[in-house]
């Protein structure tokens, strides 16, 4: 057996052992281990697993990840996000699909701040969901919303995925940051258009409520004033370089918690479910960056990464059909797997693809988090419907599945748009210092 | 009687390894904070900040690692197994918890050893040169404290068997 019959062999073993129910970075681990120490040698694998869970523990660029985990953490728990649903629903709570509307724009919002898909998804359900509820909206409608928002959360900046596949492939964290910022705004506003369609061909899914008044509205923006500071504050010293994204993020988080402190919204308690939640967090995240690392060391042992991506490059095929194929293998497999290990998994296979291509590396990473998103509330393993459930205990899970249809297709039109005008992810990056 | 006692004192030392987490968590935070505003407000950046926010990245991840297991935070595919038969289901969960534990048993042993090497090698930190060394022993004790919250989550599962 040579050693790509191996690596194979390798794979298939680590899809039997996710569906195992034993967790992603465990299950990339031992693969990893296991095929290193069969290719190699036993030593080899276990001086080589060690070593990376050592160097990933301890890496500092990956220190970013528990301080802005945090940041969203501390702001989550005092009770900034009702604040911005409010903001949010005063100014856009008139129009058709109001609630929606403003269930969109505060998700977008929160995801300035956090930079979890489905901590922002959380988060919204829990402010959103009674008030469209009680409002009358449709159970798809409202869920579907808010799942769909949540998936704002790794788009606009911060995100965790930006960070890790930044660290990855050694792309500047603050280029993929910016790039974020005009996908993020334009995809929210493409949100908003299919929710004005949806209601306007089904009006009855979401009655119209009042118009607040013009004092209302300007008095309701004091509640985004706190986020915008914090935001300009961090990504502003990100780009222009006088923070590393490690420092922002501490700054971030310190702001974090400064701000709820002063305004007497932060209780002790609070503070301490935060912190627990951003260890547990970073620990999940941190475990599977490591156990890919080991499955990464095995992969590039087995010559698979080169061996594919020099046969996807031999396709006869322009490169757009290229990357269309690779949008829809990530999709798929986004499809049955977490997103962070599916891009973990599959970026050295894919990344040298793209590159070899002629795409912009900070492009596909934007790319990347785009067909994320769509992972995210797809069937079967759309975490953020299960998050919207576990929240909307009432509502069947394929009646959330059937309220992220019309948002699914937004997506998928907008990764086309992305891939004819690459500029929207990369006019921002051009003016960013490092 | 005695699972409830174990569990007990794993609940227990997770809780208080995930404090000391906790406390590394802020920690970075505050001496990144610092390190900043003494680089641009007096010029003078707190020396070695860099390598006390790697070791404390360490210590975040390895110490939460016994908490997040009992709080089931990892990610796991479930769509398969929850379509099996609660006595296969038993049969694969109890499976791959072992896998787990054997897993971490390894790691165990290897962080053991590696820290040996390192304080053989005198291995430091560049710019504090702090030793490597007691960081992989502590990631050893951590990855034990794994091995048994994944053994309480075994038992757990179990119980919940035996009680149905």
């Amino acid at each position: 057996m040579n050693p790509i019959h191996i690596g194979i062999i390798g794979v298939l073993l680590l899809i039997a052992l996710l569906f195992s129910k034993l967790p992603v970075a465990f299950c990339m681990a031992l693969v990893g281990l296991l095929g290193f120490g069969f290719l190699v040698s036993p030593e080899a694998a276990l001086n080589i697993i060690i070593k990376d869970f050592y160097t990933v523990f301890s890496s500092y660029d990956l220190t970013v990840v528990p301080l802005f985990v945090f940041m969203g953490q501390i702001l989550f728990y005092s009770g900034i996000s009702r604040k911005l649903y409010d903001a949010a629903f005063i100014w856009f709570g008139h129009f058709k699909g109001g609630l929606a509307v403003a269930t969109i724009g505060a998700c977008a919002c929160f995801s300035a701040i956090c930079g979890s898909t489905n901590a922002t998804a959380a988060t919204m359900a829990s402010v959103a969901l009674p008030e469209m509820k009680r409002l009358k909206y449709s159970d798809e409608l409202a869920t579907g919303t808010v799942a769909a928002g949540g998936s704002l959360g790794i788009l606009i900046p911060p995100s965790v995925i930006f960070i890790v596949y930044g660290i990855m492939t050694e792309q500047s964290i603050g280029k993929l940051f910016m790039a974020g910022i005009f996908p993020g705004i334009l995809l929210s506003i493409l949100f908003i258009l299919t929710i004005y369609i949806w209601v306007t061909l089904k009006p009855e899914i979401a009655p119209r409520v009042v118009n607040q008044g013009f004092k209302k509205k300007i008095r309701a923006l004091s509640g985004l004033i706190e986020v915008l500071l914090l935001f300009v504050l961090v990504m502003g010293g990100l780009f222009m370089g006088i923070f590393t994204p490690t420092e922002a993020g501490a700054i971030g988080a310190l702001g974090g918690v400064f701000i709820p402190l002063v305004s007497g919204q932060l209780s002790w308690k609070g503070f301490r479910e935060a912190l627990y939640s951003s260890t547990r967090t970073t620990c999940m995240i941190l475990m599977i960056v490591a156990g890919a690392t080991v499955f990464g060391h095995f992969l590039a042992v087995t010559t698979i990464p080169n061996t594919l991506s020099g046969w996807v490059v031999g396709l006869p095929l322009p490169p757009w059909g290229i990357m269309l194929v690779i949008m829809f293998f990530f999709l798929i497999g986004g499809c049955f797997m977490d997103a962070l290990g599916m891009i973990l998994l599959t970026i050295p296979i894919f990344y040298p693809v793209a590159i070899a291509i002629g795409y912009d590396p900070i492009w596909f990473g934007v790319v990347i988090v785009l067909v994320t998103e769509l992972g995210v509330i797809t069937p079967p393993v759309g975490i953020n419907v299960y998050v919207v459930s576990g929240i909307a205990k009432d509502v069947p899970l394929e009646v959330i599945f059937k309220g992220a249809v019309p948002f699914v297709l937004a997506l998928s039109a907008y990764l086309v748009i992305m891939l004819i005008f690459p500029q929207i992810a990369l006019y921002l990056p051009s003016f960013v210092a490092y | 009687m005695q699972v409830s006692f174990f569990e007990k004192a794993v609940t227990g030392f997770s809780s208080l390894f995930n404090m000391v987490a906790s406390a590394s968590l802020v920690v970075m935070m505050l001496l990144t904070c610092a390190d900043v505003f003494m680089r641009y407000l007096f010029n003078n950046p707190i020396t070695g900040a860099y390598d006390l926010v790697s070791l404390m990245g360490a210590v975040l991840v390895s110490f939460a690692m016994p908490y997040t297991m009992l709080k089931k935070g990892h990610v796991a595919v479930e769509i398969l197994i929850q379509s099996l038969s609660r006595g296969k289901q038993l049969i694969v969960e109890t499976f791959t918890h072992l896998v787990g534990i054997s897993l971490f048993l390894v790691l165990v042993r290897l962080a053991i050893l590696i820290s040996w090497d390192m304080k053989a090698a005198g291995e430091v930190t560049p710019t504090l040169l702090l030793p490597f060394y007691p960081i992989l022993y502590c990631m050893a004790v951590c990855f034990l404290g794994l091995c048994f919250a994944i053994l309480v989550n075994l038992l757990h599962i179990w119980t919940k068997r035996a009680s149905s």
